[in-house]
């Protein structure tokens, strides 16, 4: 070995000591880290839950229900149920029922969806996801997306 | 036998106090440059209400409780039941707003007199981070009413991080606790608001004074032809200028309370996550970035309201040139007035966006970019329930 490349004694313990420095910091840190990272607690993968009677909705009508503790929306149009995430894509606000335009508006930035999740005005990047539904017994079923 | 001076007596067996007083002394009766004036105590402003904001919030956390189901509640009972709550809650609120508005004209004044170059460099860097902490403060604390104003403002400027490539949505879970803003949330934002973020402040002020205290005043001398100041025309730090920020201090308290008793803080209703309000505003320290956001895709927009802040914070290291007078540095002026102005304008036309306005007897809706539509009577929009 070329006596240029010898690596000291002194160099050696400089890199041990270091790296037991970084070592001793990282394994404090790593709990600090992971504690106050989420956890990420799942539900079921599948829920289904009743938005109400079929007979409380009539056309054009909307109602915002929970699913997996996510909002919602379901509207009835005379061809029948259509459910969306009621999360703008936008920045995260509510969409609600715009019953003039017979869309879907977001009250925070003015965007807009149509009847099948369409962004059709405003500056959301993407549609809204849909959510089965589905009428069972004269009971409005919503399933999680 | 007096009191003191037994008790210094004692102490003096003890400690050296004598280098202790020496140092006082010293600082006390330090020499300013002669055209220290109004001008000069916003920084010290600054502190006072800092201190007033330790003070108020340290009384509101004795009532307040930082989970979903009681926060509202108690800050409620802050505003109704609990002996001048109401104006302990006012005065922390209200002099948030103040101390935003003392930093950023303390930060103005500075920029101006050029009294961040050489050898300042690093104090008007600490000055910018105490700028930054200050608006995190006021970001962190509007959630904890728990709100519909501020659910939803935290909702849409913490969903603005996830837009950030690679890191965003890493970052955004993080701030949030989870996925939503939850319970998880408010604890997040209430140990930083109460724990972290005045220590971090705490220590970064005490660095920006001591910085300041060592190099003195800047003066409007060029940078490295700097004149001792004058014994004759200087003004001493005690009692002249300690007595003119008694008489600032004296007034921002009347202030405070004037504003607290006329105009209380609102608490309004309680946060529903499944129900967005209609024109929810952030505070009006971010009324320009929001604005700003709307005319760009939310990367680039993020992009470009990065520039403001990274461009003050280097500032110092970009404007070399040694001359401090306003009047010898045209570029760095101009681009100081331009960027308050845009501010100003962006920050009206954000308070004004999605609302509907009455000019000289016509109405107007002022839509998402700003932009003015006259309405007709019959033709106002309506909403479904």
């Amino acid at each position: 070995m070329n006596d240029d490349h010898k690596i000291s004694r002194r160099t050696f313990l400089d890199w041990v000591l270091t790296g037991g420095l970084i070592a001793w910091a990282a394994a404090f840190l790593a709990p600090v880290v992971s504690y106050v990272w989420p956890s990420q607690k799942r539900g079921p993968a599948v829920q289904t839950v009743s938005a109400g009677k079929e007979a409380d909705f009539h056309d054009w009508q909307s109602k915002i229900v929970a699913v997996s503790g996510h909002p919602v929306i379901v509207v009835r149009t005379p061809q029948g149920f259509r459910a969306f995430s009621a999360i703008c894509t936008h920045l995260g606000c509510i969409v609600g029922w715009d019953a003039t335009r017979r869309q879907i508006a977001c009250p925070c930035h003015a965007g807009f969806f149509d009847l099948n999740g369409r962004v059709v005005g405003g500056p959301p990047p993407r549609p809204l996801t849909e959510h089965g539904v589905a009428v069972i017994n004269g009971e409005v079923m919503v399933k999680s997306a | 036998m007096k009191v003191y001076p037994r008790l210094r007596a004692w102490l003096a067996e003890r400690y050296d106090v004598g280098a202790v007083e020496q140092f006082v002394e010293h600082q006390a009766h330090k020499p300013l440059p002669p055209q220290t004036g109004f001008w000069h105590t916003f920084g010290s402003l600054s502190l006072y209400l800092f201190l007033n904001q330790v003070v108020t919030g340290i009384l509101l956390m004795i009532y307040y409780r930082p989970t979903t189901n009681t926060a509202f509640e108690s800050i409620r009972f802050i505003m109704t039941k609990a002996h001048f709550g109401w104006l302990i809650r006012g005065l922390h609120a209200w002099g948030a707003t103040l101390m935003v508005l003392c930093v950023l004209i303390h930060m103005v004044r500075t920029f101006f007199m050029g009294a961040y170059k050489k050898p300042r460099e690093l104090t008007w860097v600490l000055g910018v981070l105490i700028f930054g902490c200050t608006i995190t403060f006021g970001f962190t604390g509007y959630l904890l009413p728990w709100n519909q104003l501020s659910y939803w403002a935290t909702t849409v400027g913490t969903e603005i991080t996830g837009a950030i490539p690679y890191v965003g949505e890493y970052m955004k879970l993080l701030l949030r606790g989870g996925e939503g803003v939850t319970g998880e949330t408010l604890a997040r934002f209430y140990v930083a608001h109460v724990v972290v973020l005045p220590w971090v402040l705490t220590g970064i002020i005490a660095v920006h004074l001591f910085l300041m205290r060592v190099q003195g005043l800047s003066t409007m001398e060029r940078v490295g032809e700097e004149k001792p100041i004058d014994p004759q025309k200087a003004i001493p730090f005690f009692p002249h200028h300690v007595l003119k920020e008694g008489v600032i201090f004296c007034a921002l308290i009347g202030v405070m309370v004037t504003l607290a008793v006329v105009w209380p803080a609102e608490l309004g209703e309680k946060a529903d996550p499944f129900v967005t309000p209609e024109g929810i505003k952030p505070e009006w320290y971010f009324l320009s970035t929001y604005q700003l956001l709307k005319y760009f895709p939310k990367l680039l927009g993020i992009l470009v309201s990065m520039v403001p802040p990274v461009l003050l914070l280097i500032w110092p290291f970009i404007d070399r040139s040694p001359e401090r007078h306003p009047k010898k540095r045209p570029v760095a002026v101009g681009i100081g007035i331009a960027g308050l102005v845009l501010a100003i304008v962006f920050g009206i036309v954000g308070h004004f966006s999605e609302s509907h306005v009455t000019f000289n007897g016509k109405h107007y809706f002022i839509d998402i970019k700003g932009a003015p539509h006259l309405e007709q009577p019959a033709a106002s929009p309506e909403k479904a329930p």
